[in-house]
């Protein structure tokens, strides 16, 4: 069973959070989608969708206490769930299929 | 030591918004998130740039950190879910929505309209911040009511520091000529006491107020302008400061421009002039406004006012005696204050308390209408909230999304009715007669806080209304009940007798609204069409007044306008006249001394005018007996109206009769004689006495008159444009007014048209929406008696019974309906007897007509429904069950 099928944006988290591995949290992965999309993120659009992923049982996320380290602030790490992580990678392959024969797919020479 | 710079913080107010918004739990890492990166473009950026991109993220937050919120276990914010459901079920049901909406609409727009029009003529006659502590001094003298006090009452009144804190006299000033918009028109100035303007809490928009020492002799003439006038004059208000303006005898200059809003005393004003605090002189009146002392309680001194001013034993003053009235309560009577002649018995508090019940009774009949179209989609949707509750849809759910369904076409009928509202006051006070117009401090307009109250009230009335329906339609029960049932919705006996109540409501209101209707459009057609004693068909008007230091004398225009109009095509005949009617100014009342007869015959306050020759033809007066005035008669000539030769000379011996009229004896005035009696003049409908019986006495203009002042026949009504063109070419710097007499005697009775306009027009949206509302009830109850109706037709029913069955409950109720509105019309009826002329209140024969008219409409409204009960196949029909 290869799990939800996710909206655009929670695609995005959940590839955003897969690039960054374990040390990924809000900042960065805002970041990451920002740099890699060129889309501007709100901070709070970011943490709804981080919450609704976590309900769906998608993600795990963790607050950390606030550490000298972090200049004395909490941060939220994320962390795909193995269903997350096939969800994600099972929209991942829907879209390469639904990509697959047009002219301008990435990878497809041209 | 030097102290190590602090590095700069986020925009301190969207962080605590944003904290504000931000669910608990993400609250201290998304902030933290945000000011990690914020610290980072401040070194990158700068403080500048690293604030801008911390606004945008606190921006772009809101919303979804509002749906963060919502958000439950689901992982759908239900409120959003219900709204989606309730935008569903409004797109399925489109007409009945578009329907509600535009039911709410007229319900809000018209309310709008007369409470704009209630504001501003009844409730907020003195829209002045100060108003609670000013008061007038009010007297119904014969000439009207007016706020006037002699010297004596002003001295008595003002030394009392106990009751008053202050005083201010005003007057009213000249109506200089001044080029305005392309041509000449006449500004009305006024005359105040500096400081009167700070009693009523008002400050000029540009400039200064009126100062104390503006009014010295010997100081530079000032004054104020209003907004409007300042740029119509100068462009731009504020260019206004220090330019002077030539009021016909003096230049002022400019100190001060009032708002665009401000009216004192009415809404015709628009330039103050400083008027220096002389008390009234011996025989003269003086216009006064008094502010309270601090703790003085306005009855209390009313009550010592009257006590001062009118003592036991002391004769009443000619004009009446004096109360004290508050500002905001002050009665405005277009006798008293305006200045084109045109009277009007104008009843302000009486005409809009009863457009206000007419407003009441359309809304009433919406929301009758609307409960019941709530109701009947409650009924149809029994089944699908049944579904849904199944599905997991908690009841609280249901009635939510229901509410919200019936608060989207409400709030958008709300919408479109404030607009309306909008159109409607604009539209009223353009079709406002200017005596009437000209009256008001308080412009009629939409007060947009009141706007929303009523779209508030609405939305809350919808919802309130819908609550009943949608609780019933959602008891737990009847999803259990409908395992068992057809697909068409069941409607108990209690349902159909609670639809029909609605409707037997809606047909009372209908009536007495009908009822109204006809007899305020009655009485304004009979006060219209009463014979006004000469012929109006294609009559028209011209006053010509000459600006003051031009090189023409009175005269010399007079006999050009007169010899070039009468050479041309434009008239068939022309007549100088000092005096138009239905003008009635001033004049005091008299005895009349007859000759022959030892005592006065009666009080009179003879209204003469003076005419051409050519005046009587020209109108179209009837002679009734004698002659008319000639070129070759004396002053003293005189032709009375028909009312003052029969009560006086009963015996028809009025012509070649002398007599005189003065208070004391021998009397001053006369002898007048007696040359002819002319039919009567109506000069306005109210007739009211100046303190004695009014009688319209013609006598011969003299030969060296210049009245500017000419009555016209035209061969046709649109040939005045081609008259007043031409007097505006012989007079090009002068004020010319031409007015059909039509329209001169329709202003008269402009209160009536309102009335009858409104109420008509209420009247009918009102029946409209009745029988649209008769038409829906119907048409459900057929469908949903479809079961019935099908075994009925099974078992051998005739078509007749199943129209008796269709049409029977919704006669008898609507029956009920008009019966209990012929009751409710009655009472009405009574309660507006003031406001109509020459008819009477209640009639039998009114009540039946609106009666059958409605019967038969609502009967119309039925067959349709009933004969498609009549033709269905009971077969199909009991299949489909």
């Amino acid at each position: 069973m290869p799990g939800p099928f996710l909206a655009e944006f929670e695609l995005y988290v959940m590839l955003a959070v897969a690039q960054l591995g374990d040390g990924a949290y809000g900042a960065l992965v805002r970041q990451e989608i920002e740099r890699r999309t060129g889309r501007p993120v709100a901070i709070g659009a970011l943490y709804t969708t981080l919450a609704r992923l976590e309900e769906k049982g998608l993600l795990t996320l963790r607050t950390s206490r606030p550490e000298p380290g972090q200049r004395g602030r909490a941060r939220r790490y994320c962390r795909l769930t193995p269903r997350g992580a096939e969800a994600m990678k099972h929209s991942a392959r829907m879209l390469t299929k639904m990509m697959d024969g047009l002219a301008w797919a990435p990878g497809r020479a041209k | 030591m030097r102290g190590i710079p602090e590095s700069p913080r986020p925009p301190r107010v969207a962080r605590l918004f944003l904290s504000l918004l931000l669910h608990p739990i993400d609250r201290d890492p998304a902030l933290a998130d945000l000011d990690e990166e914020f610290d980072a473009r401040v070194s990158q950026e700068g403080a500048g740039p690293a604030a801008r991109w911390y606004r945008t993220q606190v921006r772009r937050s809101v919303w979804p950190a509002i749906a963060r919120r919502l958000m439950r276990r689901s992982g759908r914010p239900p409120v959003v879910t219900e709204l989606r459901w309730a935008w569903r079920a409004v797109r399925a049901r489109r007409a009945a929505a578009v329907m509600h909406a535009a039911l709410v609409a007229l319900a809000v727009g018209a309310s709008g309209i007369v409470f704009a029009a209630a504001d501003a003529f009844v409730f907020r006659r003195a829209p002045y911040p100060n108003v609670d502590r000013l008061v007038v001094f009010q007297r119904n003298s014969p000439v009207g009511v007016i706020d006037v006090l002699d010297s004596n009452e002003y001295r008595t009144l003002s030394q009392r520091t106990d009751l008053f804190a202050a005083m201010f006299l005003h007057a009213m000033g000249p109506t200089p000529l001044m080029p305005q918009a392309g041509g000449v028109n006449s500004v009305r100035v006024h005359d105040v006491e500096p400081g009167l303007f700070d009693a009523l809490g008002v400050q000029p928009r540009w400039g200064r107020p009126l100062r104390s020492g503006d009014e010295l002799p010997g100081r530079e003439p000032v004054a104020l302008l209003r907004e409007d006038f300042a740029r119509i004059r100068f462009g731009d208000p504020g260019v206004a400061i220090d330019q002077t303006i030539e009021l016909e005898k003096e230049r002022v200059r400019v100190v001060g421009v009032m708002p665009a809003g401000f009216r004192f005393p009415n809404a015709v004003e628009k330039i103050w002039r400083p008027l220096a605090a002389t008390p009234p002189g011996r025989d003269r009146m003086g216009l006064a406004v008094a502010v309270l002392a601090r703790h003085a309680d306005v009855s209390a001194v009313s009550t010592l006012v009257e006590g001062l001013v009118n003592p036991p034993g002391k004769p009443v003053a000619s004009l009446g005696p004096v109360r004290l009235v508050p500002l905001g309560k002050a009665q405005k009577d277009p006798r008293a204050y305006t200045n084109s002649g045109a009277f009007t018995s104008f009843d302000a508090p009486r005409l809009f308390t009863m457009l206000t019940g007419v407003a009441i009774c359309l809304a009433a009949i919406v929301w009758l209408n609307v409960t019941g179209l709530t109701l009947a989609s409650a009924l149809e949707r029994v089944r699908i909230y049944s579904l849904q509750s199944v599905l997991g849809a908690t009841r609280v759910m249901l009635i939510r999304a229901s509410v919200f369904e019936n608060a989207i076409p409400t709030a958008a009928g709300a919408l479109a009715g404030v607009g309306l509202a909008i159109w409607g006051t604009s539209a009223l006070a353009a079709a406002l007669p200017p005596a009437l117009g000209s009256l008001l401090a308080n412009p009629i307009d939409i007060d947009y806080r009141a706007a929303a109250v009523m779209a508030a009230l609405a939305i809350t009335g919808a919802i309130v209304t819908s609550l009943p329906a949608v609780w019933w339609a959602t008891r737990p029960a009847l999803a259990d009940r409908l395992r068992h049932a057809g697909p068409s919705a069941t409607m108990s006996r209690t349902q159909l007798t609670a639809r029909y109540v609605l409707m037997t409501g809606q047909m009372s209101l209908t009536v007495v609204l009908l009822v109204l209707a006809v007899l305020l459009v009655r009485s304004y057609v009979a006060r219209r069409d009463q014979d006004k004693g000469f012929d109006t068909t294609a009559l028209a008007t011209i006053e010509v007044r000459q600006p003051a230091g031009t090189s023409r004398t009175p005269t010399e225009l007079d006999q050009e306008i007169l010899s070039r109009l009468q050479t041309s095509s434009a008239i068939e005949s022309i007549a100088r006249t000092g005096r138009l009617p239905p003008g009635l100014r001033g004049g005091n009342a008299a005895d009349l001394w007859i000759e022959g007869r030892a005592t006065p015959a009666g009080q009179v306050a003879n209204t003469h005018f003076e005419v051409d020759p050519e005046y009587f033809q020209t109108m179209g007066i009837r002679l009734l007996a004698g002659r008319f005035t000639t070129a070759g008669d004396s002053s003293n000539q005189v032709v009375v109206d028909a009312e003052f030769a029969r009560r006086f000379f009963p015996n028809g011996d009025a012509v070649g009769a002398r007599y005189w009229t003065g208070r004391r004896e021998p009397p001053k005035t006369g002898p007048y004689e007696i040359v002819g009696v002319a039919s009567r003049l109506r000069l306005d409908t109210s007739q009211v006495p100046m303190g004695g019986d009014v009688y319209v006495v013609h006598r011969t203009l003299p030969t060296a008159a210049a009245p500017l002042s000419y009555v016209v026949r035209l061969p046709a009504t649109d040939r005045l444009t081609d008259v007043a063109a031409l007097v505006r070419s012989i007079a090009p710097d002068s004020l010319v007014r031409t007015r059909l007499m039509e329209d001169r005697y329709a202003e008269v009775y402009g209160d009536s048209r309102i009335a009858a306009g409104l109420t008509g027009s209420v009247a009918l949206v009102a029946f409209l929406v009745a029988m649209v509302g008769l038409y829906g009830v119907t048409a459900v109850i057929v469908a949903s008696r479809t079961r019935e109706i099908g075994i009925r037709l099974a078992l051998g029913a005739g078509k007749p019974e199943i129209r008796k069955l269709v049409i029977g409950p919704a006669m008898r109720f609507l029956a009920a309906g008009v019966i209990l509105g012929v009751v409710m019309a009655v009472l009405a009826s009574r309660s507006i007897e003031s406001q109509l002329h020459g008819v009477k209140p209640v009639d039998p024969a009114l009540y039946l007509a609106v009666a059958i008219a409605i019967g038969v409409t609502a009967f119309i409204a039925t067959w349709r429904p009933a004969m498609r009960a009549m033709r269905a196949d009971p077969i199909n029909t009991l299949k489909t069950e």
